[in-house]
């Protein structure tokens, strides 16, 4: 069962990494759609009274419309193909994160805000510096219940011809190969998985220490890096690389597992994502696993550059893909510099300090 | 522009299949019922498999975190996938729907009689030991009682996500409103009116579900909207 699984993937690795690219790509643009929207809709809804109930009451009961419905009832709008699944799991993924954002807003103190104006912040100031800051750890979570809600409908975008991993079972279910559905249903699995897992570290780190459930369970700054930085490093060196076409006019796909490399990525991506699976450190196991993680960015960052090295066509993509991971990156970087702004915010010696000088 | 005119028209169209003489409501009454079917066989089984786990995690605390994690990445699986892994080995129709339907239904039920049950204030099952209560009785009389709202929502959660999963299973050989999406797919965009009746069809259950157990969850006894 497992070899045929593993030589399904090997041998179809064309049909297999362009599903998961599919699968990758409709769900990062649905999710960008749906934080975007979310974030927007719901500052509109804390700020907008009668705007607030109608999201509020429209979210809720979105939530409970079958995923499956939503994707049916685009198809009559859009037809199929990409444009319809975009905008069914950008809806679905709206929905927790507009909730979370209007609800987050609002749950900031009214004394805190009354106090923010009487020292002449501006509306808009006290949004972006007070009430955002404080919403964060609030937003994050709707935005991780997003992540792995769209992540798990994209497999059914393929009911409407979307593609992805969800089109390897329901050909799979066809065809009566079991491996087939195996090798689409396992991987869609696991990347439903290592979702929850990334983003809830990106929860959890975005969180205040005082705010936190569980404040010995530090989150490092390496295992977010694994979650959001590598993930698509060693996602993105399985995808394929370009088609060509030569002189005779015969297309040629450049995948990025060329035969000499597939036996180094098929592991890279499942210790990649063994590494994402284990428990978040504690501090006792904080070295091993920023030996751990530390060697596996290495390790596909090594792999990339071969991948470079080999072809002119493989250039471009291996740019586009260091621009994400760079990308990612920044983005935590942000993220970090925010918590740190809003740590010395907080830093009782600096609160004294200030009020030292007052 | 003509998208949303055609969009409309199958919205019409899809109403108009509930419609005696013009539709066919023989069909969704059909499709109706093997969906109430798969629901409230799977909620049985996950109520008989959920509670007595719930409550046995409150009790032996070392289980607490492995069965909440493992409930969870049950939970986290994609349902097509969930399908798709379960088909090989349970073949199609009625027992992968009931098999899968009731894994996605633990976490809501385990997590929500555990949080009830420790819920309940320490000084009242102080008292009910003082009035030599044995443990057994405490659990009956006091802590599933009291925690009974809370379950009720975890039942409500799991009901809505179940209603919702049912319509996945038609396209594996069960009898639910998904049978009248997937006709509707797979006639290849003429026949949206069935897409739009199965898809409204399904969302309608969900809600009303939500509705109603939500109602009930408010009468039942020590429920937070009552206490206000």
């Amino acid at each position: 069962m497992w070899s045929e699984i593993a030589s399904y993937i090997i041998t179809e690795s064309q049909v297999f990494t362009r599903a998961l690219e599919q699968h990758l790509a409709i769900t990062f643009i649905a999710l960008a759609i749906s934080i975007v929207l979310g974030l927007v809709l719901g500052i509109l809804g804390s700020r907008v009274a009668w705007l607030r109930e109608t999201l509020l009451t429209l979210s809720k009961i979105g939530r409970t419309i079958p995923s499956l419905a939503i994707l049916a009832l685009a198809l009559p709008l859009l037809g199929i193909g990409r444009p319809p699944v975009l905008l069914a799991l950008g809806f679905i993924g709206t929905l927790p994160v507009l909730i979370n954002t209007t609800i987050g807003i609002e749950q900031v103190d009214a004394d805190t805000k009354e106090a923010a104006k009487g020292m002449g912040m501006r509306d808009h100031e006290i949004l972006l510096k007070l009430e955002l800051p404080i919403a964060v750890p609030i937003i994050m979570a709707g935005i991780r219940t997003a992540a792995v809600v769209v992540v798990a409908s994209t497999t059914l975008a393929a009911f409407i011809g979307g593609g992805g991993l969800g089109d390897l079972i329901l050909r799979g279910h066809s065809l009566g190969r079991d491996n087939v559905m195996l090798a689409g249903a396992l991987p869609a699995t696991l990347l439903a998985f290592y979702f929850e897992e990334a983003f809830g570290r990106l929860e959890g780190w975005a969180t205040p220490k005082g705010l936190r459930d569980e404040p010995e369970a530090s989150v490092s700054i390496l295992s977010v890096l694994l979650a959001a930085a590598v993930m698509p490093l060693i996602f993105g060196v399985l995808l394929p690389w370009d088609i060509t076409v030569d002189n005779a006019g015969t297309p040629t796909v450049l995948t990025g597992l060329h035969s000499e490399y597939r036996m180094i990525g098929l592991p890279v991506l499942l210790m990649s994502l063994l590494a994402a699976l284990l428990p978040r450190p504690g501090k006792k196991s904080a070295f091993a696993m920023a030996v751990v993680t530390g060697g596996l960015a290495i390790a596909s960052l090594i792999w990339l550059l071969i991948g470079i090295a080999t072809s002119v066509g493989q250039l471009r993509t291996g740019l586009v893909l260091l621009l994400f991971a760079v990308f990612s990156i920044a983005l935590i970087a942000g993220f970090e510099l925010v918590r740190a702004y809003r740590a010395r915010q907080a830093n009782p010696a600096r609160l004294r300090e200030v009020a030292a000088s007052a | 522009m003509e998208n949303l005119v055609e969009f409309f028209i199958s919205l019409k169209d899809g109403l108009l299949y509930f419609v005696p003489g013009v539709g066919r409501p023989d069909r969704v009454i059909e499709f109706l019922l093997g969906h109430l079917l798969i629901t409230f066989v799977t909620l049985i089984f996950a109520v008989l498999i959920s509670i007595p786990l719930g409550i046995l995690i409150t009790r032996v605390r070392s289980l607490y975190d492995p069965v909440i994690k493992l409930a969870g990445m049950l939970y986290t699986v994609p349902s097509l996938a969930m399908f798709g892994v379960l088909v090989p080995f349970l073949g199609i129709g009625f027992p992968p729907a009931i098999v899968a339907l009731t894994l996605y239904s633990l976490l809501a039920i385990i997590r929500n009689t555990a949080v009830g049950i420790n819920g309940v204030d320490q000084s009242i099952i102080e008292a009910a030991r003082g009035m030599g209560m044995r443990n057994s009785s405490i659990l009956m009389k006091v802590e599933l009682p009291l925690a009974l709202p809370v379950i009720f929502a975890g039942i409500r959660i799991a009901t809505v996500s179940t209603i919702s999963l049912a319509t996945l299973a038609s396209f594996f050989g069960a009898t639910s409103l998904g049978n009248l999406i997937f006709e509707g797919i797979s006639a290849g965009g003429t026949r949206n009116d069935k897409v739009v009746a199965g898809a409204i069809g399904a969302a309608l259950l969900a809600i009303l579900f939500d509705l109603v157990i939500s109602r009930i969850e408010r009468v039942l006894p020590g429920s937070a909207a009552k206490a206000k």
